[in-house]
């Protein structure tokens, strides 16, 4: 991702980053690359700190009323980040002044087994609708639901004490005798009458002394509330065709980013020396990993823009700002293509009336398709423009330009204008539209053949510029 | 004739003060069979030797004085009623964190001036700050003076048995200045509010050898071998590249600690043969075990961060 190890040996401030927090610990302003960490993270700015190591330390400084210095470390699903914070609570509880530096991202050390094993039992028992008790041949001692359509196979438990917990229930998937031997049984899909939830059983067994388990712990599960007692979204829209839930994508995303996570590591040969076409395999694996997670999140966005109830939350902004982010999260990405983005000034300020983190992503989409097709050493511009109540921001590259029909055509839905292969969806510029038409502006292109495009994203302007 | 309700007050008041002082007595007696075991089946008496307690002792005592005098100073004249100063240091022994800390930095100043002594390791200037002392760039020269500077201060303020509250971790100040202000009442709040607002953590030895360590980048590694980088260098690069404390750190470095020490270097990143020369200064008289030096970094890091796990 896009942490930058401080290579250089010039012990100044590698990876230094500035933020400022509010009273009540929302982040405020960041700088690249915390802002990269804190939406990763799932957090964004403004709004409350998503970095859980960070938000402690923050909570801390202005608990004691101590400036601190102290590493953090950090985990967006991907790296591991570790970063030396000095955190400075501010007179009045006005929140903190945060200064970053020596940020460092490596890929997340493996996770002990048994401490994983250990937390899915906490979580299943914590979950679990329904418990048995049963003995050293999984015979039915105990039964107990909380569920309500788990009611009766507690009743018929409790009237079969004694015979296994598999004659009440159907194993999915399985023809075999049952009861199996537990560690086949643990996880399983379970069915269960009168219920039309997908279960899922959890065994535990009680390990006494070194010999087999003397009696197990039978939970079942399911990821499905029961009807009725789950808060139901308001106005339930059956029509619309969901390409992938919102609740789909975050499930999706995370073993892909384990995917991406051990092909890389196996590219970079950092668990052992491998022949060179290994390698290149890992690297196809990891770039494909990395197309499904920017297609998941395309569609997963498609969804969110498409919906009726779409809005945006507007806010005074700062396009100017906005602009710089853009070109400084992309800046790494560039820069290996040789191609030089330059970005407003520092200084410069061009307020609008839009969300800050839809505005960011119009713009990370505008400048990633530039640098996608522009030409290595070329430049890409990032204007600024005032009229009236408009404010505009226009992305001008020097790839090889649009015709009439294509400009035409290439805000629409998949629309690739006949391009493959290279990671993109056809979705980026559709979103981006349909984005700027929800904060009341818009998103056009201009351009001729050879002559590059400068696709123009319009905003309500929030007051007079000043420089 | 005493009113009943007096003499029944009286008698409560008796009654708490003799319950706390039970309670006291409790405590020393629980901790008498895990201490008294240590001190009689334990060949190595590092960490709890005569000179490590008498130091720990010294550094709050010191701390104690400090912030009295701190409240004069404030007052302009002498305030100390009688009883307060050991009012204080009793209050001040009574914080693990506190305590704790202080026996790390004691047990951190005696093995200095012991390496300094066997190894020829110099308890201020090592060669790698050497290196950064007359590098080109002029803020790292700057931060490596700094961190000269203060390991100087360190080391002085060992041989004095002297701790100031701005050396202090933040967590471990906080509860201080929560008791000073609790012993001392109203007198003690503008000179805590002073302490307060000098306080800077990054400026503290402990920053200022975090942030050398970060600064070096590539040559991180360096910082790993103590007879390069020296005890206070080492100490921290070890603490960082584990994310454990600092005063963890010392505590592995003590007898009796050499599979600690040995996980965490190996966690750290260090070669087998960096962990056996490491374990060699550290413990001239015994020869390092063969099952530390073959640990791989994955189950360190794994072996460290399950400490503390059922």
């Amino acid at each position: 991702m896009s942490g930058s190890a401080p290579g250089s040996t010039s012990g100044g401030e590698p990876g230094a980053a500035s933020a400022r927090t509010d009273n009540s610990n929302h982040l405020v302003c960041a700088d690249e690359p915390l802002l990269g960490l804190q939406l990763r993270c799932g957090g964004e700015v403004p709004g409350a700190i998503a970095v859980p190591a960070l938000l402690e330390a923050v909570r801390k400084a202005r608990a004691i009323g101590l400036k601190l210095a102290r590493p953090i470390i950090a985990q967006d699903g991907v790296d591991s980040v570790t970063a030396w914070v000095e955190i400075e609570p501010l007179a009045d509880g006005e929140g903190c002044r945060i200064e970053l530096r020596h940020w460092q991202a490596k890929p997340v050390p493996p996770d002990d087994a048994a401490l994983t094993a250990r937390r899915r039992i906490a979580v299943e028992r914590q979950l679990a609708e329904f418990q048995a008790r049963l003995d050293s041949a999984q015979g039915v001692v105990l039964a107990e639901a909380q569920a309500p359509d788990l009611a009766a196979l507690a009743t018929a438990m409790a009237a079969g004490a004694g015979r296994p917990w598999t004659d009440f229930v159907t194993i999915e998937g399985s023809t075999h005798r049952q009861p199996l031997h537990w560690r086949l049984l643990d996880g399983a899909p379970v069915r269960v009458e009168g219920s039309a939830r997908a279960w899922r059983a959890t065994l535990v067994p009680q390990l006494l002394g070194s010999g087999a388990p003397a009696g197990f712990e039978l939970y079942l599960g399911s990821d499905v509330p029961l009807p009725g007692t789950a808060p139901v979204p308001a106005a339930e829209k059956p029509a619309r065709a969901r390409l992938i839930g919102r609740e789909v994508a975050p499930v999706l995303r995370q073993p892909i980013a384990r995917i991406i996570a051990n092909a890389e590591t196996i590219r970079t040969r950092l668990a052992g020396p491998l022949a060179e076409e290994y390698s290149t395999y890992a690297a196809d694996i990891a770039a494909a990993g990395h197309h499904l997670l920017a297609l998941i999140d395309d569609l997963a966005d498609l969804e969110v823009v498409e919906a009726d109830d779409f809005s945006t939350a507007p806010d005074k902004i700062d396009l100017a700002d906005v602009a710089r982010q853009a070109a400084g999260i992309l800046g790494v990405r560039a820069r290996e293509q040789g191609i030089e983005i330059d970005a407003p000034k520092l200084g410069e300020s061009l307020p609008v009336i839009a969300e800050f983190r839809r505005v960011l992503q119009v713009l990370l989409n505008l400048v990633g398709n530039a640098i996608r097709y522009a030409p290595q050493g070329s430049q890409i511009w990032i204007r600024l423009e005032q009229a009236g109540a408009q404010a505009c921001v226009i992305v001008a590259d020097q790839g090889p330009g649009l015709a009439p029909d294509q400009q035409a055509r290439v805000f629409e839905k998949f629309e690739r204008l006949g391009r493959s292969g290279d990671g993109g969806s056809g979705l980026g510029l559709y979103i981006s539209r349909r984005l700027a038409r929800a904060m009341g502006g818009e998103l056009s292109v201009e351009s001729a053949p050879g002559q590059g495009a400068r696709f123009i994203l319009t905003l309500p302007a929030g007051s007079a510029p000043h420089n | 004739m005493i009113p009943a309700g007096v003499l029944n007050s009286t008698a409560n008041a008796a009654e708490r003060m003799l319950r706390a002082d039970l309670a006291r007595a409790e405590e020393v007696r629980a901790s008498i069979g895990p201490v008294l075991r240590h001190l009689v089946s334990s060949d190595d008496l590092s960490v709890f030797s005569e000179e490590a307690v008498a130091r720990t002792r010294g550094l709050i005592e010191a701390l104690a004085g400090q912030l009295l005098r701190a409240v004069s100073l404030g007052a302009g004249q002498e305030v100390l009623r009688p009883g307060e100063p050991e009012a204080l240091i009793a209050a001040l022994v009574a914080q693990p964190a506190l305590l704790a800390h202080c026996h790390a930095l004691a047990l951190e100043g005696q093995l200095t001036e012991r390496l300094a002594g066997q190894a020829r390791l110099d308890p201020v200037l090592s060669p790698l700050l050497q290196t950064r002392l007359a590098a080109p760039d002029p803020d790292v020269a700057a931060l490596a003076m700094h961190v000269l500077a203060a390991q100087t201060r360190f080391m002085q303020a060992q041989r004095r048995m002297e701790v100031a509250p701005g050396e202090l971790p933040a967590d471990v100040l906080h509860p201080v200045l929560v008791a000073f202000d609790a012993v001392c009442g109203a007198e003690a709040a503008p000179a805590a509010m002073a302490i307060r607002s000098r306080y800077d953590e990054a400026r503290s030895r402990h920053g200022l050898l975090a942030r050398l360590v970060l600064g070096l980048g590539g040559d991180a590694a360096a910082a790993l071998d103590p007879l390069e980088a020296g005890l206070a260098i080492f100490l921290t690069a070890l603490s960082l590249a584990t994310m454990q404390e600092r005063d963890r750190a010392v505590l592995a470095l003590v007898d009796g600690q050499q599979a600690r020490l040995a996980t965490m270097l190996a966690a750290a990143g260090a070669s087998p043969q960096q962990v056996e020369a490491c374990l060699l200064l550290l413990h001239p008289d015994l020869a390092p075990e063969r099952r530390y030096l073959g640990i791989g970094r994955n189950s360190a890091e794994v072996l460290l961060a399950g400490e503390g796990q059922p």
